[in-house]
């Protein structure tokens, strides 16, 4: 724990020289350079006072904002108008001209105006009602609710149109934002933080640090980022200070309490007393002898060794019986909750303070967390600082400087179920393990050879070769590391009227690496050096501790950004946005190699890594190898991009918006023809503020009525496919260099691009009370790449030296549609409040065009291994073989070959007719939402969300009939053997085949074919999930006050509550966790927040 | 007036960095692919096996008369085209592809690339011999490459009907996307030469063996103007390639008792003037099923040493060819001076010279006869000579290839035509004199995939 010191010392260091800079900066801040004094206060009708009111000047542009008793002063350098603005109030205009100590305002609510959002697309912030675009913002607030410390987890269900394929999922392959426009690229929507896009672990984000996420999901907000935009863009903007804003500190403490996995979830297990049985009436059946003598060496479950002790009679019946009656108690899983796992705990403790006068503003935060994870030895830390300044050394300048840094270290030390795992040909995880004997001493467990053979090498004079699980977790040391590193800085300059000019830079560097330590007593050391000691006794690798580093993953980019932004004033009643700039973007990632010293002392640092890497050595228990060495190949990749970009948008009197983009994208993966490397990207769109038309103003039902309606054109990159073709250089037997060609190159190569229409309607009425949006959208894919069937006169051959597999042209098409809705409702009643967000879509895609090789074969149709792409049907659909239920004489499932009933169920399979595959339905949820609810009653609040998939289909697993008894390749048990098919009626209720007591029975493993990918095993997977639960207090307005304090909260919540309802025939299965040990298990949050 | 001009410097600052556009996006994306960029990656290139480890000879391997193997040995063949060729079966390739057709795509998938890429380096000049040569080089297997599929897949070259005779595509191009369309038999021949014109002013008189030089492309030319019937052409190429190349090695300084005869070291060998080592061919000419046809034996004199040199008995009994220059297999396909001599021999006799015609050919047979035995021929019948000299080519030029390229040449000639006879349990296969089975059919999927019209077997 030395490190968590150093690095607490570090944090302090910096903390204390970061103070010093910010109180340089408050002092200049205290500095006043303006001739006039105007101070007053800002009051509602009712006299209340208004915080957070922005007092512009209108000529000079200082600006000042109120306090909390609504009390302001701002200093201007000559006699100017001040705007007062708040939203949700109508703006006031006052001119001053002199010196004034008490002006006195009141603003007035203006219905009109109450949501006007900013959003930020990244490159410019409009207000939301000047958008012709399909857009979600995400404030603050909404981000608080959720106390998960990844960014996507506090997304996830907030959103209509952005779907989790991967629940929790918490990296942006996990999420799909509209359906796909892709078939076999990238289909992970672009994530921007602060401007730039983002390609580093998201955990390196802080969420509790982000000022708002906007989701940029059609052609009008997203083609703004050109070719990378077509799968939506999500916009993070994590600065959260402004000019002259008063200074403010809010502290958060988050709590984490995760509690133990539910190991008996998953089915693919049989019980202990089950297990023993069968592997009892394989050994009473001499399934074991008929193994080749060479396997001796390969362990045997314990069981069977016990068997098998006993009838050579080298164990006594007594002893016998006692130690089976001891393994048939045993519960692996009881083991491993007891000595492997404990409950994840994790607390984060973060702090932020921004403060701001008229030339500097600047906010600076920290987090450190701290977690225990889920195995016993397994630890992460983690540090996230970020320091944002912005200065204004005069009016028309404002210079921006950010600085962020994370740093996460993980111990992974922990020993899971997994590594119980016997890694044997002949047995797996075994039911039955015990880590501790009577005694409380470390217990043996089987790994990699039976204990015989062992103990006969230990007896010639080898290590001790037992492994002792619990003794091993503290004989190593694994420890990995990932940091990021990133710099901003920013200049704008108003050059004349409405005409502003901006540049970015941002660098970012980030690295990742990990080492183990294994000490001379683990076992892998032990298994190592035994494995390698040679026929005379003589040990190649030294019996000492190995030190092995990874390699190491570094990334690096570059981005600059330069714009012209023009915007005319809005009072002639016409509004003109134009904005031009360049885009150009590099990024490196480097692979260097890593290390291994053996006989590491690390008291001295001492070792080598000069083994005799050349040499084959003769290894136990048979054939050679050369000594583990770590590869030492480096590899080097630079993407390059390159944008001009353009943005244009109309308004008139605020009713009639019309917008459009054009971008050209160019990049150094494409194109050997130059005119190929870039790609024009462009939209339009429009929209209809219709309640400010005059006919409206008669309706007080409709409080806010817009249309929208946008069409434009965005890309997508595939990066595995070259344009060029490439070239491995080697030298030959001859001693002469040779090159050989790897790909062919594709000169046709061009961008994929998708094309997306969009419809919108945006209402808000009833008081506000109930509002939302319902958007329709098509989205085309074009140009997609699509694998192809390459003559052979192309010189790309089967076994030849160049790729076949690099066989994709752009041709395919695909498109998606659907339908996101969205409505809040609100119902107030004295101090009680209660919000309704209730959020659905429906998305479905269907291919268009695919044209690929028909693959004969119907297994990588049924088993999903391979994407197998048909035009007319969806890209997610899911097939499977009929099923006409069990024999009712022997169990086994009815096939038909040739119209007549059979029991060949390999010739079934293997001649089953492409066309009669059943299309069953798609794997991901066609109809998706959330509802949430948010209660308050003055101080106290509640809430509660609910997610629904709903129209997908799911493969259940299940038992492969009669494969409980075979013994070579892993045993794959199922709970299904449960409710096989016994006795005849049993068919009738059940689906589960008849299972074998022999493992030499030819169908013991066909009866799979019949039924393992048959309609019986799948299910429809509709299902309602609670998801979250939230309660919170805040500390009564009164004592705030008292003791100085914006806001205290409390705030407990609850994750993964669990299955509400699910379609029938599911049993225990969760379908977002189909294939998973365990769902994930309830996680309990206690925060809490202090804001000064 | 400042502001204007601050706004103009900063568009123009946005759009300059525009003007080095091409070079920020002409980086590599991955610093391992290696994009063939100079002159030493195509050098390297033009010396990789595919280029001399495999030429395209099976097809016509299979179906010679030079073999013939056992029932049993037949009936257990699993290679499907080697069972097929063997008794000229309407169907050759059944579903599989055909590995000739294949690997001669893909060494003309090289030569493209070397040739899209020659053009763009700007050589020094210390390396434009080096330039020179390999893009002759590349040519040079274009051409040859092709040569080997017309051999195989079109029909015969015959003034009259090859220009509208289906023949395979010519890729000159390595865009993958690029569909190709079948050229006829002229159009075919008119690229092939073309390609080797062009590497005639290119490539060193001599070169390795690994490497293409102007001998070779006169012997390749040689073979294409003797399947023209142009002898004026083949006897001028021919002999340009003697002027080069000429040396003939004496056989009888060979040992007679090794398994394998020639010089290991390929290199050493001094009637090579380019190496291909062939397949291992097609199953049925394994060492393990070959028997030498007992026609081709019995042309053998008794003092011919090639008879004990190129021969010798396998442990099953069979008579099996050892005289292959390749050390370890029976296949191979290069160019050799033996060649030069045989063609000039045979041009000079066309052309009404039998006196040159008789020079050559004595003067190759010398260097074959036991020592001091060989009684050179003198012969005033133009057509006994020639048929002495078809005969030689049989006896000397063995499984290379161009048995069956005669074979197929001979067609025209009835004085030379033979019908093919393959007996197997009883049952006899025939190829008849002009059959279309002459011509191999394309690969199923290349017929498939582009609609090709070919000649329709029976």
């Amino acid at each position: 724990m030395s490190w968590g010191k150093e690095v607490m010392m570090k944090i302090n260091k910096l903390f204390s020289s970061v103070l010093l800079i910010l109180s340089v900066c408050l002092l200049s801040m205290e500095l006043s350079y303006g001739q006039l004094v105007v101070k007053g206060s800002v009051h509602t009708e009712q006299g209340e006072p208004l915080a957070g009111v922005t007092i512009q000047g209108l000529h000079s542009l200082v600006v000042a904002i109120s306090d909390e008793a609504g009390h302001f002063s701002i200093n201007l350098p000559q006699a100017d108008s001040l705007r007062f603005h708040h939203m949700g109030y109508h703006d006031v205009i006052r001119y001053a001209p002199n010196e004034e100590s008490n002006l006195l305002i009141i603003l007035r609510p203006d219905d009109t105006n109450i949501q006007e959002v900013e959003i930020n697309t990244g490159y410019y912030r409009i207000p939301i009602s000047q958008s012709t675009g399909s857009i979600n913002i995400i404030t603050k607030e909404d981000l608080e609710k959720n106390p998960s410390d990844n960014i996507l987890g506090r997304i996830q269900g907030l959103v209509p149109g952005v779907q989790f394929t991967k629940l929790n999922g918490t990296e942006s392959e996990d999420i799909r934002v509209r359906g796909l426009g892709t078939i076999h690229s990238n289909s992970t929507p672009l994530i921007v933080v602060d401007g730039f896009p983002y390609e580093e672990d998201l955990y390196s984000i802080d969420p509790d640090a982000i000022e708002s996420i906007t989701i940029l999901k059609d052609a009008a907000a997203a083609s703004i980022w050109g070719a990378r935009a077509g799968n939506g863009v999500i916009v993070i903007t994590t600065k959260n200070h402004r000019f002259s804003q008063g200074n403010q500190v809010s502290f958060r403490i988050n709590h984490r309490l995760t509690e133990h996995p539910d190991f008996y979830y998953d089915q693919r297990r049989l019980p202990t007393a089950t297990v023993m049985d069968i592997e009892k009436q394989n050994y009473l059946n001499g399934v074991y002898d008929h193994l080749p003598h060479h396997i001796q060496k390969y362990p045997m479950s314990d069981y069977v060794e016990l068997l098998r002790l006993r009838s050579q009679d080298k164990i006594s019946e007594q002893d016998f019986i006692a130690k089976e009656s001891q393994l048939r108690s045993n519960d692996t899983f009881q083991e491993a909750l007891k000595h492997l796992y404990q409950k994840p705990m994790a607390t984060d403790y973060f702090m932020n303070i921004s403060g701001g006068g008229a030339k500097n503003s600047y906010g600076f935060y920290s987090k450190y967390t701290h977690a225990k994870e889920q195995e016993i030895g397994d630890l992460s830390q983690r540090i996230l600082i970020g320091i944002n300044n912005k200065f204004r050394p005069l009016p028309s300048i404002q210079i921006g400087l950010d600085f962020s840094f994370s740093n996460a270290r993980s111990t992974q030390n922990g020993i899971g179920l997994d590594d119980l795992n016997v890694g044997g040909q002949y047995v797996g995880l075994s039911p039955y393990v015990q880590l501790l004997d009577e005694n409380g001493n470390a217990n043996i467990v089987l790994r990699d050879f039976a204990s015989s053979y062992k103990e006969g090498q230990m007896a010639d004079g080898l290590l001790d070769w037992h492994y002792r699980p619990l003794e091993d977790r503290n004989l190593r040391d694994n420890q990995s590391n990932n940091q990021v590193i990133k710099a901003q800085a920013n200049l704008a300059y108003d050059l004349f009227k409405g005409l502003k000019a901006s540049g970015s830079y941002q660098f970012l560097q980030s690295a990742s690496h990990s080492t183990s330590h294994y000490q001379k007593e683990s076992y892998f050391v032990r298994d190592l050096v035994n494995r390698y000691t040679q026929p005379d006794g003589r040990q190649v690798i030294p019996h000492a501790d190995i030190l092995h580093r990874t390699n190491e993953i570094s990334g690096m980019s570059h981005d600059f950004r330069g714009q012209l932004h023009y915007q005319t004033d809005i009072r002639t009643g016409h509004r003109v946005n134009f904005l031009v700039g360049t885009d150009v973007r590099q990024y490196m990632k480097r692979m260097n190699p890593g290390f291994r010293i053996y006989n590491y002392d690390p008291q001295h640092e001492t070792g080598t890594t000069r083994m005799d890497y050349l040499e084959r050595f003769p290894t136990r228990p048979t054939n050679s190898a050369y000594i583990p060495y770590q590869p030492d190949t480096r590899t080097v990749f630079e993407d390059r991009f390159l944008s001009y970009y353009s943005n244009f948008s109309y308004s008139l009197l605020e009713k009639y918006i019309l917008s459009g983009s054009y971008r050209w994208d160019g990049s150094n993966l494409f194109g050997v023809k130059t005119n190929q490397k870039g790609v024009g990207l462009w939209s339009v769109g429009t929209s209809w503020n219709i309640h400010k038309e005059s006919f409206m103003e008669e309706n007080h039902l409709m409080n806010d009525l817009r249309l929208r309606g946008s069409f434009g054109v965005t890309g997508n990159v595939n990066k595995n496919v070259s344009a060029y073709p490439t070239i491995d250089r080697s030298t030959d037997s001859r001693g002469i260099q040779i090159a050989t060609l790897r790909t062919a190159g594709n000169p046709s190569l061009r961008w994929e691009k998708v094309a997306i229409w969009n419809l919108g309607l945006d209402f808000s009425g009833l008081h506000r009370r109930l509002s939302g949006s319902i958007d329709y959208y098509h989205k085309d894919g074009m140009d997609l790449f699509g694998e192809t069937v390459y003559a052979p006169n192309t010189g790309l051959i089967p076994g030849g030296t160049t790729s076949v597999n690099n066989n994709q042209i752009n041709y395919a098409d695909i498109t998606s549609k659907g339908i996101d809705l969205q409505v809040k409702a609100n119902i107030t009643r004295n101090a009680f409040d209660w919000d309704v967000h209730f959020n659905f879509s429906w998305v479905t895609n269907r291919i268009k065009k695919y044209n690929a090789p028909e693959i004969k074969s119907i297994t990588q149709y049924v088993n999903g291994s391979l994407l197998i792409p048909i035009k007319g049907r969806s890209r997610d659909v899911m097939y499977a073989m009929p099923w006409n239920g069990l024999n009712p004489e022997d169990g086994r499932p009815i096939i038909y070959l040739d119209g007549e009933q059979s029991e060949d169920y390999r010739l079934y399979y293997n001649t089953f007719p492409l066309e009669s595959l059943i299309n069953a339905g798609v794997k991901v949820a066609p109809y998706y939402g959330t509802i949430r609810n948010d209660l308050s009653y003055k101080g106290l609040s509640l809430r509660f969300s609910i997610l629904y998939k709903l129209g997908h289909i799911i493969r259940k697993n299940s038992i492969n009939p009669g494969i409980e008894h075979i013994v070579t390749g892993q045993q794959n048990y199922h709970m299904d053997y449960f409710h096989r098919w016994e006795k005849p009626g049993d068919e009738l209720i059940t689906n589960v085949p008849s299972t074998t007591t022999h493992y030499i029975s030819e169908y013991g493993t066909m009866g799979w074919y019949g039924y393992g990918y048959s309609m019986a095993l799948i299910n429809r997977a509709d299902h309602i999930r609670f998801h979250e639960f939230g309660l919170s207090a805040e500390l009564p307005e009164s004592w705030r006050r008292q003791l100085n304090l914006r806001r205290t909260r409390l705030d407990l919540h609850i994750q993964n509550l669990g299955i509400i309802w699910k379609a029938k025939g599911m049993k225990t299965i969760d379908p977002d966790y189909l294939n998973s040990r365990y769902p994930d298990p309830k996680k309990w949050t206690l925060s809490l927040f202090v804001d000064f | 007036m400042r502001t204007l001009f601050l706004s103009t410097i900063i568009i123009l600052l946005l759009f300059l960095s525009g003007g080095c556009t091409k070079e920020f996006l002409n980086v590599k994306p991955d610093k391992r692919l290696s994009i063939p960029s100079t002159i030493d990656d195509l050098d390297a290139m033009l010396n990789n096996r595919v280029f001399f480890a495999q030429a395209s000879l099976d097809l016509g391997a299979a179906s010679n008369d030079d073999f013939y193997i056992r029932d049993e040995q037949w009936s257990t063949l699993t290679s499907k085209y080697a069972k097929n060729a063997y008794v000229f079966a309407r169907d050759i390739f059944e579903d599989e592809q055909s590995n000739d057709w294949n690997r001669a795509y893909e060494r003309i998938l090289y030569a493209n690339v070397i040739l899209a890429h020659i053009d763009t380096i700007k050589a020094g000049t210390n390396q434009q011999r080096l330039q020179d040569e390999i893009q002759g080089g590349a040519l040079f297997h274009r051409a040859s490459n092709h040569y080997q599929l017309v051999q195989l897949f079109c029909p015969e070259y015959d003034l009259l009907s090859s220009s509208e005779a289906p023949c395979i595509p010519i890729r000159d191009d390595f865009d993958l996307t690029k569909s190709l369309t079948q050229s006829t038999v002229s159009s075919a021949y008119d690229f092939m030469i073309n390609d080797l014109k062009r590497a005639l002013d290119l490539l060193p008189d001599v070169n390795t063996i690994y490497r293409p030089s102007k001998a070779a492309t006169h012997l390749l030319l040689a073979r294409i103007y003797l399947h023209m019937e142009d002898y004026d052409l083949a006897f001028y190429h021919s002999d340009l390639g003697l002027k080069y190349r000429s040396e003939l090695m004496d056989i009888s300084i060979l040992d007679s008792t090794a398994d394998y005869v020639f010089p290991v070291n390929l290199e050493l060998h001094p009637e090579i003037i380019l190496n291909f080592e062939g397949s291992a061919g097609p199953a049925t000419i394994a060492p393990t099923r070959q028997n030498i046809s007992m026609e081709l034996l019995d042309l053998y004199e008794t003092n011919d040493l090639r008879k004990t040199m190129f021969f010798r008995t396998h442990s099953n009994g069979n008579i099996i060819f050892r005289g292959s220059y390749r050390p370890r297999g029976v296949h191979w396909g290069g160019f050799s001076t033996n060649e030069l001599w045989l063609i000039r021999a045979e041009s000079s006799l066309r052309l009404g010279n039998i006196s040159g015609a008789l020079n050559d050919l004595n003067y190759l047979l010398y260097f074959r006869y036991q020592s001091g035995t060989y009684v050179p021929i003198s012969s005033n019948d133009p057509m006994q000579v020639l048929t002495r000299i078809l005969q030689e080519r049989r006896k000397e030029l063995l499984f290379r290839g161009t048995r069956w390229e005669d074979l197929k040449r001979m067609n025209k000639d009835a004085n030379f035509a033979k019908d093919l006879i393959r007996e197997v349990d009883g049952q006899q296969y025939l190829l008849p004199i002009n059959s279309p089975n002459w011509v191999f059919p394309f690969p199923k999927l290349e017929v498939e995939l582009h609609n090709w019209s070919q000649v329709t077997r029976e």
